[in-house]
């Protein structure tokens, strides 16, 4: 063995260094090599502010990565389908009101539950019978364009919103007025040039929200260059202002038009502000506090109409949607406290339009008011009435009576009470009743929930006129639920008809 | 130191140097930078030693070089770096790579340096009887070694 080893350390390579290639000039100090101690230091420190600022990023990364997976969590989103890249842009999108991320509209109403018309062969239901309108009543009434009758005076407090032009500039002057009964309490001008889309009664004073003509720029040759901003005012209840703000829609600085359509004010004076774009859909659901403050905004998505009425309740909100097309079903949708669509239900049959005329969260259920007219198979822009303009034709009738026309009218109308789950919006029952459309919804303190149903009292028929065809008044009938009984009272309001 | 004498001391020791360090770096341009080293200390410094104990000073600086610069590049003993991993040339260094490090060092300044048992010793830091019997059991572990894998049994 120790020869092998001989052999083969015989083999091993020489040096090709030469003595004479041997460096022996000795070093001058300025070009002495630092210690080895501090070259260890040195190179121990950059590794460890390598490694330290390399666990800084994976760290904050990771940090990132789980904040954003809480706030899907908490909002009810679902991260499924989506990158880890992805759910942090779509977070970060989010958070910073940028809304740019073409992902995150999908994220929000993807797990959207969606329900496309609904089956009554299933749901008990229950006919009101109401008496039609007598022939006197239906003779009487006439025309209401020729004054024959007067709007139904208001009660309580309520606050109106009225235009004067001055004579002289030509300008409108907006004022808003409230009122006890038929009482002027006051009446405030709002400075500016306005256009008051919405007045809202708040437990402590008024919401008036619109456009605000934030600046004339000049005049360029004859035409005026102005530029207005969505704004909205609350006043108090001695028409002070409490404030006064421009409205952004998508929260951030950068302005897009956008409109505060439905309002619910709470018992604390705070708000609840459900917004559409102007010229879009986009939705966002915005809490206010009394003083104005935003105190909260969801993450605004495409609704697939206009916002119809609203309500609020422990765990979210309901939203009605009218369609884009009139004749589209109507759609309620279930959002969550977070203001995320949760459920989208279409109401519709295979035989019936279904039109919405109120809704109200009341006693643990969903209420909605709705009337009902026969489905044809081909939309007409006058659906609605088309089976009594059929009639009318085929009986070549231009001069028809109202008391001729009115129960042609009548039958075509059903007005409907849903009384749905709350947390589906699938009805449980129904009541019907015959020759109405819906009215308001309203509910007592008590848990006394009052349906107002407009029935039809009189029509007439006006093909000349280019807005409507039929024309007409409704009886209003207000119906009281209480426990299992309903009480029907025929009230003294009268409401116009016109199709 | 005088440079005729270092000179003469290079060329009659700088392979046995060399392969030593080699045996050690595994590399060779690290074994050609601790040979560079020694005697660049030696000429500067002169033999910091007794009189007969060059050789084993010569080695031991250059030893303590050796692991000044795998310190310095991060190698590690026991494997051979890729520049001699495939040369036939260094079939020296596979054959003992099975042995403890110390061990590989005693038969290296043995085979390759020629140097005695004291010397060995020297080196080291261990005593010269120590470094024998450490030698000659590591000739034994490698004979049994390759006796086993040649299925053979020395008689």
């Amino acid at each position: 063995m120790e020869q092998k080893l001989f052999d083969a350390a015989a083999k091993l390579p020489e040096t090709a260094l030469v003595f004479e290639d041997i460096d022996y000039t000795p070093k001058l100090s300025k070009t002495r090599k630092l210690p080895r101690v501090f070259w260890t230091v040195a190179a121990c420190l950059l590794l460890t502010l390598t490694i330290g600022f390399g666990s800084f990023a994976i760290i904050a990364e990771a940090q990132e990565y789980q904040d954003a997976l809480a706030f899907f969590a908490e909002y009810g989103l679902s991260t499924e389908g989506l990158t880890r890249e992805e759910i942090k842009a779509i977070y970060r999108d989010i958070t910073a009101e940028t809304f740019e991320n073409p992902k995150t509209a999908t994220v929000i109403t993807n797990q959207t539950q969606t329900i496309d018309g609904l089956d009554f062969g299933q749901i008990n239901g229950f006919e009101i019978v109401q008496e039609g309108p007598t022939l006197e009543q239906m003779g009487a009434l006439g025309n209401p364009d020729n004054g024959n009758w007067e709007a139904t005076p208001k009660t309580g407090i309520h606050y109106a919103h009225s235009i004067t032009i001055d004579e002289q500039t030509q300008q409108p002057h907006n004022y808003v007025e409230m009122y006890d009964g038929e009482l002027l309490l006051w009446k405030v001008l709002l400075d500016g040039d306005w256009r008051v889309s919405g007045v809202f009664p708040l437990v402590d004073g008024v919401l008036v929200t619109g456009e605000y003509c934030i600046d004339n720029i000049g005049i360029n040759g004859y035409q005026l260059q102005e530029i207005w901003h969505a704004w909205f005012i609350k006043l108090g209840t001695t028409g002070q202002v409490v404030f006064s703000k421009p409205f952004y829609h998508y929260g951030g600085e950068a302005y897009r038009a956008g409109n505060i359509v439905q309002v619910i004010g709470n018992d604390d004076g705070s708000l609840v502000a459900f917004c559409q774009e102007e010229d879009g859909y986009s939705f966002v659901i915005r809490h206010y506090s009394a003083a104005g403050m935003k105190t909260y905004s969801s993450i605004p998505f495409h609704l697939n109409g206009e916002i119809g009425s609203v309500s609020t309740w422990e765990k979210g909100y309901v939203v009605h949607v009218n369609p884009a097309s009139k004749y589209n079903a109507p759609s309620v949708m279930l959002l969550n406290e977070r203001g995320i669509p949760m459920r989208n239900i279409t109401y519709n049959t295979p035989t019936e339009h279904y039109f919405f005329t109120d809704m109200l969260v009341a006693n643990g259920k969903l209420y909605i008011s709705a009337y009902t007219t026969p489905k044809k198979q081909v939309a007409e822009p006058r659906e609605e009435i088309k089976g009594i303009l059929d009639d009318l034709n085929e009986n070549n009738t231009q001069n028809i009576s109202s008391t001729d026309l009115t129960p042609i009218v009548r039958d075509n109308y059903t007005a409907m009470l849903l009384v749905c789950n709350l947390e589906t919006g699938i009805p449980e029952g129904f009541y019907s009743i015959d020759g109405s459309l819906g009215g308001k919804l309203s509910c007592t303190p008590q848990g006394v929930l009052y349906w107002d149903v407009e029935s039809i009292t009189s029509t007439f028929y006006s093909p000349a006129t280019s807005s409507f065809t039929i024309g007409g008044t409704c009886t209003v009938y207000r119906y009281a639920f209480i426990g299992q009984k309903i009480v029907q009272e025929k009230t003294n309001e009268i409401t116009i008809y016109r199709r | 130191m005088d440079k005729i004498i270092v000179g003469s001391w290079y060329e009659q020791h700088k392979n046995g140097i060399y392969r030593y360090a080699l045996s050690i770096t595994k590399d060779p341009y690290l074994a050609e930078d601790v040979l560079h080293d020694a005697f660049v200390k030696l000429m500067s410094k002169g033999f910091q030693c007794a009189p007969g104990k060059e050789l084993s000073w010569l080695y031991r600086i250059a030893r303590n070089l050796c692991y000044d610069q795998l310190r310095r590049n991060k190698r590690e003993q026991g494997y051979l770096a890729p520049p001699i991993a495939n040369d036939t040339r260094f079939a020296y260094i596979e054959l003992i790579s099975g042995l403890s490090p110390t061990d590989r060092e005693i038969v290296t300044l043995k085979i390759v340096g020629g140097l005695s048992h004291a010397e060995i010793g020297a080196v080291l830091g261990i005593s010269h009887r120590a470094a024998q019997k450490r030698y000659e059991r590591a000739i034994n572990s490698l004979k049994e070694k390759e006796e086993k894998a040649n299925g053979t049994k020395a008689i």
